[in-house]
């Protein structure tokens, strides 16, 4: 699998590199693609099998549209193909139709999916997540500034029972499109969830039973907890 | 006229003050929190020193804080501090009680006040210090602070326009802070002995401030740290204006103008000579000579709650606090053991939670930081044996083996006062947080213990 890493030095910002790592691993470090964001894509005129991008600030949300909008169609035809997209964090937030901060100030997204995502500073949303996708257990942790409101009920990318889904009124989290998957859950998710990765990505990883105990203590944890938000 | 609620405030958080006083237990957060909870916007009605000296940034604030309020002290400066750490809105309200009478008027000559960067647009257009240092910015508790792109955001709305600041020339996230302000700068020179550090997992800056190019490093010192320049436009590294410009094994050379001044020193950690070079550029701002400062320097030693080192029969057991939470701090501790070259054989016990080992377990712990901390520094054949210990141990093994590090290198261990440690390498190192400093400091004390009672 030819793997490609968009932007990594910018968008990488809650252990995100936990995900990079784990692809070296379990791909190879001579599959992986590093691209810059000084860069043009590698998917655009290369065959890449999987992209992955991580968490980013707001200034880095901008770049990365004006980057990817003029390839946006690209895209779309390359997901229509079969490739696989994994978008994490704030990531997620560049893929809808506006990004809108607290003075209003709007920022067009990619609008590959019907969403907006609002900025609010105070407070920071943090919480621990569980939930299942396909039946798949899913942990992990948000940590953010936003809240997205948009129709998930048909895409939605896990149905969240620990946590919170897009907003905080839904326990629908993330977007799905083809092999495109959208969630703000960050840091290292393909670590945490050791049968997500096998099924997503359809090969066998390292460690798998060190990381299925650790993802079933935190199962167990997080279930365990009241209040998951802190 | 100050609202009756502030004198209810005062006289709960004064009343609180003295009972926690008698309890024995620390009375620098809780006093302030409960005048903040009657009246919140205390810090209003609180009149602080005429000279107030503020000291910000992700690392090194706590001893940055400690020097300065030592030496002035010593000076026989009438002063008050929050020299414990407690830098939030509440530390800040309870040092300030100390300052303060009953109706709220300042009876201190001067405050040093240490405060959390992310607290600082709710503390510092009340405080309106007249220095403020800022050690330097990196990503911290995810939690907290989120990006340091959201903390520049904050520091440059929150600080006031007429304060000097004192900035570190080689971070150019904060040397670019308030530009419109008067300030100094502060570095330390390469040294012939030093190796680059350019293979951090994380660098907070890659691009240029100015005009988003590529920085080039000149000098890389650590994750962004270190002398840049743009070839792109004329960006490069501010000079410093106060400078180590030797630094041998027991004393450093402060360049300021084309002078030069000896300084004694033992500190063996790059991060303490940072936070030396900040106070003296603070001292030196405020009129203090050379002389006066080094005769301080001297005498005093880096507080031992952050590095304690003993040697019992040729054994060297360490305990070295990096905060949790906080990639950069954790990687510089890593770096600093990699390059040890007198240690030996080396055991360590990574206590990386934020919670006290001791009570209060965060079973839910965001521990995703750990992969933005340079555990690879860890896998060397000096370290023979790497202890996990905590609720997430299984994650931090995990991310050990990430590292590349031998599972058999590897054990788990479950918080616990009576552990089965063995003490067969060389040296054993603790690495904690600053909530697990007592528990640190237990340990470190069993293991002399048990060291000194081996046959």
């Amino acid at each position: 699998m030819k793997i490609e890493i968009l932007f990594g030095e910018v968008c990488s910002l809650y252990g995100d590199h936990g995900n990079i790592m784990f692809l070296e691993k379990t791909f190879g470090k001579n599959n992986i693609n590093k691209t810059s964001i000084l860069e043009t894509p590698k998917f655009i005129t290369e065959k890449i099998d999987l992209i992955y991008m991580g968490a980013m600030n707001e200034k880095t949300q901008a770049q990365v549209i004006d980057k990817l909008l003029p390839f946006k169609d690209i895209l779309l035809e390359k997901l229509d193909n079969g490739l696989k997209a994994l978008f994490t964090g704030t990531a997620m937030d560049i893929l809808g139709k506006t990004i809108v901060e607290e003075n209003g100030t709007t920022l067009e997204g990619l609008n590959i999916f019907d969403f907006e995502t609002r900025i609010k500073k105070r407070p920071r949303l943090n919480c621990a997540i569980y939930g299942l996708y396909k039946n798949i257990p899913i942990v992990g942790h948000k940590t953010q500034f936003t809240q997205t409101f948009g129709d998930n009920s048909e895409n939605y990318f896990i149905k969240v029972q620990k946590g919170m889904g897009i907003n905080k009124n839904t326990n629908l989290e993330g977007f799905i499109y083809k092999n495109l998957i959208a969630t703000n859950i960050t840091g290292p998710l393909l670590i945490m969830n050791p049968q997500f990765s096998e099924n997503y990505l359809g090969v066998e990883i390292p460690y798998k039973n060190l990381l299925l105990a650790a993802q079933n203590k935190r199962i167990k944890d997080t279930n365990l907890v009241k209040d998951v938000f802190y | 006229m100050k609202p009756i609620r502030f004198y209810l405030a005062m006289i709960l958080a004064r009343f609180s003050y003295i009972v926690l006083k008698i309890l024995g237990k620390n009375a620098t957060q809780f006093p302030g929190v409960i005048a903040m909870k009657v009246c919140p916007n205390i810090l209003r009605y609180l009149e602080v020193s005429d000279k107030v000296i503020a000291i910000t940034g992700t690392n090194g604030k706590t001893t940055t804080t400690n020097m300065i309020a030592s030496f002035l002290t010593a000076q026989g400066i009438d002063l008050v501090a929050n020299n414990l750490g407690s830098n939030i809105e509440g530390g800040i309200i309870s040092a300030l009680l100390n300052s303060t009478t009953f109706f709220g008027r300042n009876h201190k000559e001067m405050a040093v006040l240490e405060v959390d960067e992310r607290s600082s647009p709710y503390i510092f257009p009340y405080i309106n210090p007249d220095i403020i240092v800022i050690t330097n910015l990196f990503r911290d508790s995810y939690k907290r602070n989120a990006d340091v792109e959201f903390i520049l955001s904050i520091l440059e709305k929150s600080i006031p326009k007429s304060s000097l600041l004192i900035l570190n020339a080689e971070d150019p996230l904060s040397s670019n802070l308030c530009k419109d302000n008067p300030r100094k700068y502060f570095s330390i020179a390469p040294q012939e002995f030093e190796e680059e550090v350019s293979d951090n997992i994380i660098k907070d800056l890659v691009y240029c401030p100015s005009c988003g190019n590529k920085l080039i490093f000149d000098f890389n010192r650590y994750h962004h740290i270190g002398f840049v320049h743009c070839e792109r436009c004329d960006y490069a590294s501010p000079t410093a204006d106060y400078l180590i410009w030797k630094i041998h094994e027991d004393q450093i050379i402060i360049k300021e103008g084309n002078n030069y001044y000896p300084y004694q020193s033992e500190a063996s950690r790059i991060t303490d000579n940072y936070n030396k070079i900040a106070v003296i550029s603070v001292l030196r701002e405020m009129g203090y000579n050379h002389e006066d400062i080094a005769n301080y320097f001297n005498k005093i030693k880096v507080v031992s709650s952050r590095y304690s080192e003993t040697i019992v029969k040729n054994k060297r057991v360490i305990s070295m606090l990096a905060k949790a939470q906080n990639p950069v701090a954790n990687s510089l501790a890593f770096d600093f053991i990699r390059k040890q070259k007198s240690w030996g054989s080396i055991s360590l016990i990574l206590m990386n939670e934020t919670y006290t080992h001791k009570q209060n377990f965060n079973s839910i712990e965001n521990m995703a930081w750990i992969y933005d901390a340079d555990y690879e520094y860890l896998n060397i054949p000096s370290i023979k044996k790497i202890l996990c210990m905590g609720q997430h141990n299984l994650e931090c093994k995990i991310r050990l083996l990430f590292a590349g590090i031998d599972e058999d290198k590897i054990q788990l261990l479950e918080p616990s006062y009576s552990l089965d440690i063995t003490t067969d390498t060389d040296t054993t190192i603790i690495i904690h947080g600053a909530k697990n400093i007592a528990v640190a400091r237990q340990f470190k004390d069993m293991l002399v213990r048990r060291i000194k009672d081996e046959n």
